[in-house]
């Protein structure tokens, strides 16, 4: 772990686990490490890219790495493939070192498939010449095989030229299954497509991935994205990893401030931990719906984390109230308010489309949830450590 | 620029299709398209002179010597110039070379000196009692192998011309998708099998069109066969011509015209690939091939054929201009200021004129509804591409059968008729791309902002085409500078030029005299090269 990390880091207590589910065995972690990160890290010239990367992927695991542009994910894809070597650290493929002190394999070497965010299927070449391109020979079987598998049965002889988006993307994934890797990376495979297509596609792929049973990695800065085709998300900020969980628990359980802002719209509310209480500009937050908080946080200052679904408002007399909205998006289905606490916070609450809240009137502000809410130290990043 | 960038997809930047400004212009081009192109025909009328001599001197071993000789130099030629401009441009595109910029300067710099200057050059080091026998001499070698002939001839051309390979193939590896060559290596294949599978045939169509600029080049040269004494189509017509064997000679031309046919067929059906293809679009720019240890070596190439085509003539000019006049006949040779005059005088004239011709043509564009303006629109590569020794002779048959006056009192006019038949193209071009490069949605812009057309060529078109027309202007006046063939067929009896000066002193042997000429016209290639790299990089 680096150090920033590190300096947020909480004293050990003997008190109970402030996260459990970070020691319940998930039964998607029990398959063999097929992809082993130790350590990687990759500079250009006096940049740092990537740093200090740890990371596993299991067999037959989807996992993508989320973060915005410049956090260093494709790099780390790249590093994977064997297109940039690492300038530290380890990579492992199976049993076998790829990259590290010892040595770097050359890309072709490497049982790594790689699918291309433009596609990058050769324009010479038809669709069926492109799918054996990976192959010994051509095995006309397997190529039909795979033509049914991506939904393109009788494409075999168009040229890439003739294709719409979405089947080249098809192709581009035949072709890079068509040797059976190891290990699948897509880089940004769905940004090349209209928003409908991509829907579908998120949908297609994933399928097409599971059939094959395939270890896949995919890069994304698209949370959606990463959400609803993701059985784990890694999450990368400025070249370090903030987060590697199930998309539920990133989105409902981020360990930093980052994480929880990039997945989704988060406001802060800050309390102050009391007894059995969080007391904060929404009243009285019950002690036990804040997720894992423990006692040696008494009488500190803490930043709960409250999604827009989170909380309702309604108009309000002058005495009861407890904030005004200041701002109204629509958004088609809903509507976002951005509402200023007495207290001085600011909260997102998300109101359906027919449920319309004055501006610049008496609102009272409450909680509604139906789970753990995340919280902060006030004065850091990230939530702490109780390792 | 190769001869297949016709602008296919033109769209009419004046929406003039239907009114009558339009037609007037594509009136005026087609026009000017058959003035251009009629002359050509009289070729045909020179040849039907000899009735039914055809058959017998088309089969006569000189002629199928002659076409057999000028095929083996053109392929030879082609053939080396692939087999050096490759490989340097992927040196200097891929690999890690030290200097690579430098290098890509110097391996383009040959460009820069006309070859017949180079064949000069050559003949003078290394021919007998050359400058190289002399260093020689003390050694005890008595004998070197002579330059002159075939093998002379295409050694010259080829470090002349291999650039047009190199610069086309340098283009395609630039503008090839990195992430095509790194998807190859992700399905296991290996550097090599790689460039074999996926670079070449993606660059494959850039080859060819250097391959055939390199051919029409080697096919058409005048100067450098003269020099290096081979007799191939253009020295045999000179010859015929020379000897009043005029049927003979047209003959011939229109036999090398067939063959500058065939060349742009290969050409077109090369060129015509893949309009609106999918093209794939990922990272461009340089897939890294390292040298490992030739790193440094690799060097050694670009620099040799540096030295050699560049260096050298360059070298030996200098040393002419320190030591001119070795006795014989130079005095009637001396160099004379006002050979230079008269060089500039007609490239002037040819410059204006070609930008009278490609105006109109090059405004107009392509219009997809007029295949009449779209052949008009061609009509100056026709020009282009006729070998100039060809157009030369035919202008000079139709004026001496249709108007005899002109020949013998408008000597200068139908000169710089010809230079601008063969390079007006050029002006063409450059004009037709600055039009291109206006976006359509400026002119837009303006009429929207109640600018009428009219006020709108004037305030938005006319402004960002100039430095194009410019461009054009001075490549038709740069070439004009060096062109041989016609100038030395058409110019009026004592109408000394640079070029026509630098022939005679060829001839006479006092070598000395054409120091400042030969010195002059590599500065002005050199130029002419500068303008076309500055276009390039602005495009």
């Amino acid at each position: 772990m680096s150090n920033e990390i590190q300096q947020f880091r909480q004293p050990a207590t003997d008190s109970s686990p402030r996260f459990e589910q970070d020691t319940r065995t998930d039964e998607r972690q029990t398959g063999d490490a097929v992809l082993r990160l130790q350590n990687v890290t990759k500079r250009f010239g006096g940049a740092t890219a990537v740093s200090g990367l740890d990371l596993t992927v299991r067999d037959g695991e989807l996992l993508t790495l989320l973060g915005p542009s410049g956090c260093g994910k494709t790099t780390t894809l790249r590093m994977i493939a064997g297109l940039e070597s690492p300038s530290e650290g380890r990579i492992r493929v199976g049993d076998t070192t790829v990259a590290g002190i010892d040595g770097f394999t050359s890309p072709e070497n490497r049982d790594v498939g790689l699918v291309f965010q433009e596609f990058a299927l050769f324009p010479h070449l038809t669709v069926a010449e492109n799918i054996a391109f990976g192959l010994d020979g051509s095995d006309t079987e397997r190529v039909e095989m795979l033509l049914d598998l991506v939904g393109l049965t009788g494409y075999g002889d168009r040229s890439p030229t003739d294709l719409s988006g979405g089947e080249r993307q098809r192709v581009a994934l035949a072709r890079s299954l068509a040797p059976e890797p190891d290990v699948l990376l897509l880089d940004e495979p769905f940004s090349n497509l209209d928003v409908r297509l991509r829907v579908e596609m998120r949908e297609e792929v994933r399928r097409i991935l599971k059939e094959t049973g395939v270890t896949a990695v995919s890069v994304t800065h698209d949370q959606e994205e990463a959400m609803s085709i993701s059985d784990r998300v890694a999450v990368m900020y400025d070249g370090q990893l903030e987060q590697v969980d199930t998309p539920e628990r990133v989105f409902q359980q981020p360990r930093s401030r980052f994480v929880a802002s990039f997945l989704g719209h988060a406001s802060f509310v800050s309390g102050r931990v009391d007894g059995d209480t969080v007391e904060s500009g929404l009243g009285p937050i019950s002690r036990a719906s804040v997720d894992g908080l423990a006692t040696q946080y008494d009488g500190t200052r803490v930043d709960v984390m409250l999604r827009p679904d989170d909380v309702v408002a309604r108009p309000a007399r002058e005495a009861e109230a407890n904030g005004r909205a200041v701002h109204r998006r629509f958004l088609g289905p809903t509507v976002l308010y951005r509402v200023e606490l007495d207290s001085g916070d600011t909260v997102g609450c998300m109101h359906n489309h027919d449920t319309e809240i004055p501006l610049n009137e008496p609102l009272r502000v409450e909680l509604d949830v139906g789970h753990d809410l995340a919280w902060f130290p006030s004065d850091a990043d990230r939530t702490a450590d109780s390792e | 620029m190769t001869l297949s960038d016709w602008p296919t997809a033109v769209t009419d930047r004046f929406d003039g299709s239907g009114d009558t400004s339009g037609r007037a212009v594509t009136a005026t081009a087609v026009l000017l398209a058959l003035v251009l192109v009629v002359p050509l025909a009289w070729l045909g009328i020179e040849t039907a002179t000899l009735g039914e001599q055809i058959p017998t001197l088309l089969t006569s071993g000189t002629t199928l010597a002659v076409l057999g000789r000028s095929v083996a130099l053109v392929t030879a030629v082609t053939g080396a110039s692939v087999l050096v401009g490759v490989p340097l441009a992927v040196l200097t595109v891929q690999s890690n070379l030290p200097f690579k910029r430098f290098w890509t300067v110097a391996a383009a710099l040959p460009l820069a000196v006309p070859s017949y200057l180079g064949a000069f050059a050559f003949i003078s080091a290394f021919g007998p009692r050359g400058a190289f026998a002399d260093l020689l001499a003390p050694l005890g070698v008595e004998r070197i192998p002579s330059v002159f002939g075939f093998w002379g001839a295409v050694f010259v051309l080829t470090i002349y011309t291999y650039p047009y390979v190199f610069l086309t193939t340098r283009a395609s590896l630039l503008s090839l998708d990195a992430s095509l060559v790194e998807a190859a290596r992700t399905l296991n294949a290996g550097r090599f099998e790689a460039f074999r599978r996926v670079t070449l045939p993606q660059i494959a169509p850039g080859i060819a069109a250097g391959a055939l600029l390199v051919a029409l080049y080697a096919l058409a040269d005048f100067g450098t066969p003269a020099f290096m004494r081979v007799e191939v189509f253009t020295q045999f017509i000179y010859g015929r011509f020379d000897a009043f064997q005029q049927g003979y000679a047209a003959l011939l031309s229109l036999q090398l015209l067939a063959v500058t046919g065939v060349i742009l067929l290969l050409e077109s059906r090369i060129g015509a690939d893949d309009e609106g293809a999918y093209e794939s679009r990922g990272s461009r720019g340089a897939f890294g091939f390292d040298l490992g240890v030739f790193r440094y070596p690799a060097m050694a190439l670009p620099a040799a054929i540096g030295l050699l085509a560049v260096g050298l003539p360059l070298g030996i000019f200098t040393a002419w201009l320190f030591r001119p006049g070795t006795g014989l006949a130079s005095e009637g040779m001396a160099f004379e200021w006002s050979f230079a005059v008269n060089s500039v005088q007609v490239a002037t004239l040819a410059a204006v004129g070609s930008l009278a011709v490609a105006l109109p043509i090059g405004l107009r564009g392509a219009n997809a509804d007029s295949r009449l303006a779209r052949l008009a629109e061609r009509a100056p590569y026709v020009g282009y591409a006729t070998p100039g020794i060809v157009l030369a002779l035919a202008l000079l048959w139709f004026t001496l059968d249709v108007a005899p006056v002109v020949y013998r009192r408008y000597g200068i006019a139908l000169l710089v008729f010809a230079y601008v038949v063969r390079f007006s193209s050029q002006a063409v071009g450059s004009v037709r791309t600055s039009v291109l490069q206006v976006d359509s949605r400026l002119h837009e812009a303006a009429r929207t902002l109640g600018r009428s057309r009219l006020q709108t060529f004037r305030a938005v078109t006319l402004p960002l085409i100039v430095p194009g027309v410019a461009t054009g202007a001075a490549l038709v006046f740069l070439t004009t500078m060096k062109e041989l063939p016609a100038t030395l067929l058409l110019r009026p009896l004592g109408f000394e030029t640079l070029v026509t000066h630098i022939w005679a002193v060829r001839e006479t042997g006092a070598y000395g005299q054409a120091a400042v000429p030969a010195l002059v016209l590599v500065a002005i290639s050199a130029l002419s090269m500068g303008v076309i790299l500055h276009q390039e990089q602005r495009g």
